[in-house]
């Protein structure tokens, strides 16, 4: 029996449908018989988390276990969230429309650092309390995973307990042992106590972080034996095993990315310097490509989707992407299934097979260059060379295309002026190649969009010790990005500053950080990735009423024996090689992929995927 | 041998666009693996067409698309491989030989189901009066910010019937031209009561319950 009125709810509520439910493919289980309720929440909005794998993967592999009932929550668009404060109904799920409030595990994604507000305001729309001290129950049990859990630190006040690493394997085993625990009825923090001790959970209230004087962190130590020091992040063994979907949810209304995903491998091998993604998913372990093909099948047929894209971080490292897509096309072609890349480096790849699966959508080509020289490119070992693109754009100029886009950080560690003009140079190389090509289109004007976006030092990488340029020094780099730029063939494109900044001081904060959170929640923040609605004002008052200085944290230079807020965190990423690789970026010098050569990241304790593939190749 | 096939459903998902739907129904007969013609166009796509486009926020009882089928396949199968594939809140009812063109469709008869705060024998009165005042804001009054044209809604209304049920609520049971000719959103009756008796009033849900042809006999 719903508790409240959909309908009148939603009478003057934009996008209706991102709170409906009712799509087909949804998990209804008898709330009688399921013991135990998880709410999956994502803290953005439903076109954004239904577009994420990992939830498809989490809700699938829960309720698969017949006790447990998990549904899914997103952040309610603020129109939607004023009529529900108005009408006095608290957050719900989709599925039920059952009150959050009521459920057993609220579990939170952390994609990323500017959607911790929505964690905060979701909890308080839900009516539970915000602060992991509040609650004092073992029901309403708040957990996290995802990306940003690498350094949970400055979300720690309101979490009860994080996944670092891969939850496949770690959540039945801790939703097993709460099960556990409520049928006992055991207190919390007996069962916290007891998850800690799982691989790839971390409690932060068995921490206790101390600081120096001049604000620097002294230490995180553990509070009790069950603690571990560090906390190990979980990994996936075998990506052959481990449960992938048979079906998705089917979004009724448009979604960022509606359409058949299938993962073929997690990690990467190519360690970019300034690339989070690049380091903490390591390492690399590849899904057979008989297991994809299947997986793949399978998804459009129970879907009906006619489009999968294979998904990974830069998917054309695939080791076995020809006969993949071979044994795709197979039925693909027959079935009017298209199949997508999102990243598909088109320089040493057959043509007859590029055609095949870039069928549709032939209008523009990406590249992610990151920095406009080759100096700055080897630091931050990207490698791409300008013959890469540049040879790639001359063919696909012949093949029809008209519009190039480029992507670029500015404010890289050791960038020059040089590195910046250089930005404008590439750009233009790009449009007077165009027009020397003698096989172009015809009567058609080239646009090449540029795209730059502020530099964040994330937390495991090489760059994890360095300040972030100023909002002064970003605007003065981007002033003379533009006066660089001297055809109107280029657009350029920014991406804020402010927004870059705030992230540069939760990705990189400590514990402290849970003040100014609160704080800037309770002067109405949300939703501070859209623009919309990032006010940095308000978030200025929040860190000077908590006595926090942000640039403490964005702006500041970390000495390498200096503790980081993350370091009893353990990715299997050691702390040695990434100064080792910080002090190659000085040197403008590159490291081999590890498909190439293995860099002695630390990985290889795991003994899993291409390190011990690389074993093999040695012995 | 091809032959087109007109697919009945019913659509109670009412917080999806016709947009939206076209989407699903696409993705519902590729599920279904229906033998269907594809087009052959640039984005090659299963050919489905439907009947009139259904606003946002309502319900449909009597709903249709064609689609074209390009195998010897009785309508019972094509019918059994469809239900297994929707979801209860899209059911498929029927499939028939289209008899009519979409375009000779004139009017649709709809039902509206009002809660009222207060009595609701008042807005019966004021839905089975002689006129339906109402100030229509299309887009380009609402561009201008003009007022909006001035109708009467009685003009356009074949049939108005109010049936109170209770105190608070009542059903209003209209037919309005609806069509490639002309069109009347019955949502202009909940905005005429709203106008002209003020707040308190909530239309709970509007059901398209029928197409129908120039002389009110039903689109088959």
């Amino acid at each position: 029996m719903p508790r409240f009125d959909f309908d009148r709810l939603v009478k003057d509520i934009q996008k209706p449908g991102r709170y409906a439910g009712g799509e087909p493919g949804i998990i209804i289980k008898d709330p009688h018989e399921a013991e135990l309720r998880f709410a999956f929440a994502f803290p953005d909005t439903y076109e954004v988390g239904m577009s994420y794998l990992g939830m498809k993967i989490l809700c699938g592999l829960l309720n698969k276990i017949p006790e447990i009932w998990c549904e899914r929550v997103f952040a309610p668009w603020p129109d939607m969230e004023q009529a529900m404060r108005r009408q006095g109904v608290p957050l719900f799920a989709l599925e039920s429309r059952d009150f959050i409030r009521d459920f057993d595990i609220i579990g939170f994604s952390l994609q990323y650092e500017l959607s911790y507000t929505n964690v905060l305001n979701m909890l308080d729309l839900a009516g539970i309390p915000l602060r992991s001290d509040e609650r004092r129950e073992l029901k309403n049990l708040v957990i996290a995973g995802g990306p940003c859990v690498c350094n949970p630190e400055p979300i720690a006040d309101f979490i009860d307990l994080f996944l670092p690493g891969e939850g496949e394997e770690v959540l039945p085993e801790l939703t097993a042992l709460y099960l556990e625990c409520k049928r006992n009825g055991t207190d919390k923090l007996t069962f916290l106590k007891a998850a800690a001790k799982l691989e790839g959970v971390y409690v932060p209230s068995l921490y206790k972080a101390s600081y120096f004087e001049d604000g620097r962190l002294k230490c995180i130590e553990p509070l009790s034996e069950e603690a571990p020091m560090p906390c190990k992040k979980r990994i996936i063994r075998d990506m052959d095993k481990v449960y992938y979907p048979e079906t998705f949810v089917l979004p009724y209304i448009e979604i960022v990315h509606d359409r058949a995903v299938q993962e073929i491998f997690r990690g990467c091998i190519r360690g970019c310097r300034f690339c989070q993604a690049g380091f903490i998913y390591r390492p690399v372990r590849e899904k057979s490509s008989g297991v994809i093909n299947t997986q793949a099948r399978r998804l459009c047929e129970s879907t009906g989707y006619d489009e999968v894209s294979l998904s990974s971080l830069s998917t054309s490292d695939y080791s076995e992407m020809q006969p993949l897509l071979t044994e795709m096309l197979g039925w693909s072609e027959k079935e009017g299934v298209s199949i997508s890349l999102p990243s598909l480096r088109i320089d040493n790849f057959p043509k007859e097979l590029m055609e095949k699966v870039q069928k549709v959508r032939k209008s523009s080509l990406t590249f992610a260059p990151e920095a406009g020289t080759q100096r700055m490119r080897d630091a931050i070992n990207k490698n791409i060379t300008e013959e890469d693109i540049l040879s790639s754009c001359k063919m696909a100029f012949a093949n029809g295309y008209t519009a190039v886009k480029l992507y670029f950080m500015i404010g890289l560690p050791g960038e020059t002026d040089e590195d910046i003009e250089g930005i404008a140079a590439l750009a233009q190389k790009i449009v007077d190649l165009y027009y020397a090509s003698p096989d172009k289109p015809k009567g058609k004007a080239v646009k090449i969009s540029v795209g730059v976006s502020s530099f964040v030092p994330k937390p495991f990488t090489p760059f994890q010790w360095e300040p972030q340029d100023t909002k002064q020094r970003l605007a003065e780099k981007q002033a003379l990005l533009i006066s660089c730029i001297k055809s109107r063939k280029i657009s350029l494109s920014w991406h804020d500053a402010g927004t870059s900044f705030l992230e540069a001081v939760f990705a990189r904060g400590d514990r402290r950080l849970g003040a100014v959170l609160q704080k800037a929640f309770e002067k109405g923040c949300k939703f501070d990735g859209w623009g919309e609605y990032f006010f940095l004002e308000k978030w200025m008052e929040a860190f000077a009423e908590t006595g926090i200085d942000p640039a403490f944290y964005a702006n500041r230079r970390r000495e390498p024996d200096e503790t980081l807020p993350w370091d009893h965190m353990d990715y299997y990423v050691d702390k040695r090689y990434l100064l080792s690789e910080y002090q190659k970026s000085l040197a403008a010098l590159c490291t081999k992929n590890c498909r190439e050569e293995c860099g002695g990241c630390g990985a290889a304790r795991l003994e899993e995927g291409i390190c011990v593939e690389r074993r093999a190749d040695l012995v | 041998m091809l032959r087109d096939a007109r697919i009945w459903f019913e659509k109670h998902a009412k917080y999806i666009s016709h947009l939206d739907l076209n989407r699903f129904m696409l993705r519902a007969v590729r599920r279904a693996k229906l033998p269907l013609w594809v087009t052959e166009g640039f984005n090659p796509h299963p050919y489905i067409n439907f009947a009139l486009p259904l606003s946002l926020g309502f319900e449909s009882e009597n709903d249709c698309f064609d689609v074209r089928i390009t195998e010897d396949m009785p309508d019972e199968e094509l019918c059994e491989r469809l239900r297994a594939v929707m979801p209860p809140e899209i059911p498929v009812t029927g499939i028939s030989a289209p008899v009519y063109a979409f375009k000779k469709i004139e009017y649709a008869a709809f039902s509206l189901f009002f809660e009222s705060e207060g009595s609701i024998d008042e807005l019966g009165g004021f839905l089975t009066g002689d006129t339906i005042p109402v100030r229509k804001m299309g887009k380009k009054a609402r561009k201008q910010h003009s007022e909006g044209e001035l109708i009467d809604l009685m003009e356009y209304a074949k049939r108005l019937d109010f049936t109170a049920q209770g105190e608070s609520a009542g059903r209003a049971d209209v037919i309005l031209p609806a069509g490639s000719r002309q069109n009347i959103n019955p949502q202009l009756l909940v905005t005429a009561a709203e106008q002209t008796l003020g707040g308190g009033l909530f239309c709970k849900r509007i059901l398209r319950s029928a197409l129908l042809l120039n002389d009110l006999s039903a689109f088959c």
